[in-house]
């Protein structure tokens, strides 16, 4: 931010569409975001059911494995989202002025709907990659490479429209904005109408696919695992 | 033969001492140290070249970042953009030296006092901080800094800058200084932690503070300035080598101040690392 | 000439701090505030002396403050009070000089580096102490061999055996020649042959160089085989120390007696119980555990009532009078008491 506020003083005015106050409320909103939807140690404890074998008693019993994660998942962002509600409120805090509300009503209540669909998103990403577990032995390579695409893709360092047009519009057809620069534009009503409509149905594609693809692989693992485990 | 018969074979008792705090039996332990690292390395082939591709990738990324922002701004403060480009290559070299020499045993230790590894650690008739401190090497960090030295040249070659040979100097032992300042708060962090944070948070908290070395100092003004200049000094460790080889600096001060906060850095650490070892002997079972 | 103990405590005591949880999430929270905290004594002022070259077995059930004493004399705790001189030095004190004349064999943990050769972190041990390399190579393969493990030294330490491994412990633990060694569990968890090797290895090498050691272990049999002295610790406190023999004459309050009737006589049904706790009881023998003041008068009456062919009486083994003597104090304190649970009162009595 301290970045931004250098650059803005240097060029006052608009960069790509963002006024300074709109800037930093871009990255005060994606701290919001991070805070309530961003999977933090879930695919490493997956990962190690599966390698210590805890998931055998899954199979057993009248419980999903995906269901229960997501249980997990769910309790643990409420904790977090609890626990971060002083620091985050204290920076939200001090830089109030540059927290813009949203537009209305409606534009809000899209923006909890497309957060929540972002939290989905984020969970069942990481629930895929730490399936790799059942087929290598070590999972946090790829872990850092997704975190490193998800970085840069889903907006989190910086608003998506900063890149040149056609890379953004590429960028829209992955799944990684869907988990954070979606929802913030949304609240910042960047995304309106149309658009917005096809945004939400994006967002809703990419979950049913990548849960879709979740099931697929958790079936081919469990085979490789059965006949590992004998 | 029987066992007695073995056993009288033995060299006699206790062999004589060698000067044991000599800096001769260090370095040959330090040697042994190396080898055993290369071999586990050696181990562990694919996940190496996993490790340093993650490595490259996020540099990559930095790299991307900072071209992104020059799409949009001709410089920051004075900084132009190849001069950027040089800070985060200085800051990644840095980094990763650090990385190679020191990252995995600060983050070790924690994990260390867990497992009761530590109880060994002090046992041994050496150093105990060299000892933890210089356990391990990252191998893959050596040529992960190697790219960001790359990355210092050619943005040299593109800013049309030819340093001259003191600059270059000044360059290389601001960069150990660097390291000082790196390995000092690390291992600080690691120390406090001996009894709170799990590893893998502070390796996260590390990163995550540590990312501020990239930016150049410009964009500080105030109490973050402050902050990051003499409480967390992370404003210095790339700033001020890459100003000398840009022949940027405001004044020597800076390379003074850089120095002194190094030392600060270190006895802090070091402080901190007393009174957390007298801890663990008095709080452990 | 007697020369001074190479080992000398003096009212030893080690408290420990601990807080206690509040049970629930209310309890949690406040935690964070204010912790109550709980002083237990590990090592509640123990004094012994040890000469050089004894070998002497710490006894005690878990938590009696057997590992804490060696640590302590380790250096790697502070004590809360008391004094302790290892080899003229001050353990807690930690001395480079110190540290070079002693080990310590935790069997629980290891120091040998998880993914190599035993053989590199040995070589690590040999320049950590400075050993020159021509020792160094012939301690190393004299003792493989003794432990018979030479073949081991090369495989990646994650690959051994509990056995194996523990084995190259103790071998990076001697490489130094230390003077002074303190073993806590060297045996536990290890199959039967390896700890008899360890044993066997373990007594040779004391008998040799004179080392002093100081052992804990679980196994009867481990201090029975090595220790002339044992100290028996419980509750933080020295409750015995002397002689291994000793602690029957002391401590045995019963006898087994074992009566074998003459072929073809049947025993007949009755309340052995009246006489002890009876241990076996088949068609033809009987095995009674009685105290010591009854068994004059329970043997007379057993020769009348029975066709009795042979008779036995026997010392009940060291192992269960230890037993009993942690069992006892179990009573006093739940704690322990699931550790020295008494077998031989558990077994089902045959019919």
């Amino acid at each position: 931010m301290a970045l931004w506020r250098a650059i803005y003083a240097d060029k006052p005015g608009e960069i790509a569409g963002y006024t300074l106050a709109q800037m930093l409320s871009y990255y005060l909103l994606v701290t919001i975001v991070e805070a309530t939807t961003s999977v933090t140690e879930d695919e490493w404890q997956i990962a190690a059911d599966i390698k210590d074998g805890h998931i055998s008693q899954f199979l057993i019993r009248p419980m999903d494995y995906l269901h229960y994660r997501f249980c997990l998942f769910v309790s643990g962002r409420v904790v977090y989202t609890v626990a971060a509600l002083v620091p985050v409120g204290l920076l939200v805090f001090c830089n109030r002025e540059f927290l813009l509300p949203p537009a209305d009503l409606a534009t809000f209540v899209c923006f909890l709907v497309s957060l929540g669909l972002a939290a989905l998103l984020q969970f069942l990403l990481s629930y895929l990659t730490a399936m790799l577990a059942f087929w290598v032995l070590e999972i946090s390579t790829f872990v850092f490479i997704l975190l490193a695409f998800e970085r840069m893709a889903s907006g989190q360092m910086f608003p998506l429209d900063l890149l040149p047009h056609w890379l953004t519009q590429a960028m829209m057809w992955t799944p990684f904005p869907y988990g954070m620069f979606f929802p913030v534009s949304v609240y910042m009503g960047k995304v309106t109408g149309a658009a917005l409509a096809q945004g939400l149905l994006m967002q809703l594609l990419w979950v049913g696919a990548i849960y879709a693809l979740a099931r697929l692989v958790w079936q081919r693992g469990l085979k490789t695992y059965t006949v590992v485990g004998g | 033969m029987t066992g007695e018969t073995i056993i009288h074979a033995l060299p006699g008792a206790n062999p004589p001492a060698p000067a044991l705090r000599g800096w001769r039996h260090y370095a040959d332990i330090y040697a042994a140290l190396w080898r055993n690292s290369v071999m586990r390395e050696m181990g562990f082939q694919a996940n190496f070249v996993f490790w340093l591709f993650v490595e490259l990738l996020w540099f990559a990324l930095q790299l991307g970042f900072n071209s992104v922002l020059y799409l949009h701004t001709d410089s920051i403060g004075s900084w132009t953009k190849w001069e950027v480009v040089m800070l985060i290559g200085a800051s990644h070299f840095v980094q990763q030296l650090f990385q190679a020499f020191f990252l995995v045993n600060c983050a070790q230790l924690a994990e260390l006092v867990h497992s009761g590894k530590m109880d060994f650690m002090l046992l041994l008739p050496v150093n105990t901080r060299f000892l933890i401190s210089l356990r391990h090497v990252d191998l893959g960090g050596f040529v992960s800094a190697a790219s960001g030295l790359a990355v210092v040249g050619y943005a040299a070659h593109q800013l049309h800058v030819v340093p001259s040979p003191a600059q270059v100097l000044g360059f290389a032992l601001l960069c150990a200084l660097a390291m000082l300042v790196h390995y000092s708060l690390m291992f600080l962090m690691a120390s406090i932690s001996f009894w709170t944070v799990r590893a893998q948070g502070m390796v996260m908290a590390y990163y995550n503070l540590f990312s501020v070395a990239r930016i150049p100092d410009a964009a500080f003004r105030g109490a973050g300035r402050v902050i990051f200049t003499l409480a967390i000094p992370m404003l210095l460790v790339a700033n001020v080598p890459v100003k000398v080889l840009l022949a940027k600096l405001n004044s020597p001060s800076e390379i003074v101040l850089m120095l002194a906060m190094s030392v600060v850095c270190f006895l802090v650490s070091h402080l901190v690392w007393r009174v957390a070892l007298r801890r663990y002997a008095s709080a452990s079972s | 000439m007697k020369t001074a103990p190479i080992i000398q405590v003096q009212k030893l005591s080690r408290a420990f701090r601990t807080y206690k949880k509040q049970p629930g999430l209310l309890g949690a929270v406040k935690g964070l505030f204010r912790r109550d905290y709980e002083l237990t004594a590990a090592v509640d002022g123990i004094s012994f002396a040890v000469e050089e070259g004894e070998f002497v077995g710490f006894l005690g059930p878990n938590g009696a403050g057997k590992t804490t004493t060696l640590k302590m004399l380790a250096g790697l705790l502070h004590p809360s009070g008391g004094s302790a001189s290892v080899l003229g030095y001050t353990p807690w004190e930690r001395p480079v000089e110190y540290r070079r004349q002693f080990a310590l064999l935790l069997g629980q943990k290891n120091q040998l580096w998880w993914d190599l050769p035993a053989r590199e972190s040995l070589e690590l041990n040999g320049k950590i102490y400075g050993i020159p390399r021509r020792d160094f190579e012939r301690t190393v393969g004299d003792l493989a061999e003794l432990l018979q493990v030479e073949d081991k030294l090369d495989v990646m330490v994650r690959e051994l055996s509990l056995g194996e491994r523990m084995k190259l412990e103790l071998i990076a633990a001697l490489l130094h020649r230390p003077k002074v060694l303190f073993l806590d569990e060297p045996t536990i968890g290890l199959d039967v042959v390896s700890q008899k090797v360890v044993r066997e290895f373990l007594r040779t090498y004391n008998e040799t160089f004179r080392t002093t050691i100081l052992l804990t272990s679980h196994y009867m049999s481990d201090i029975e085989a090595l220790c002339r002295r044992v100290i028996i610790i419980d509750e933080g406190r020295i409750f015995f120390d002397g002689a291994l023999e000793e602690v029957i004459d002391r401590f045995a309050d019963f006898k087994l007696v074992t009566v074998q009737l003459e072929s073809g006589a049947h025993l007949s049904a009755w309340d052995w119980q009246q006489f002890g706790t009876v241990l076996e009881e088949s068609r033809d023998r009987l095995k009674l555990k009685v105290s010591r003041d009854r068994v004059i008068p329970v043997c007379k009456a057993l020769l009348e009532r029975l066709p009795v062919a042979d008779i036995d009486i026997q010392e009940v083994s060291a192992e269960e009078v230890i037993r009993n003597i942690f069992a006892r104090s179990g009573s006093r304190r739940p704690r322990a008491s699931s550790a020295v649970a008494d077998p031989a009162l558990l077994k089902p009595v045959a019919a």
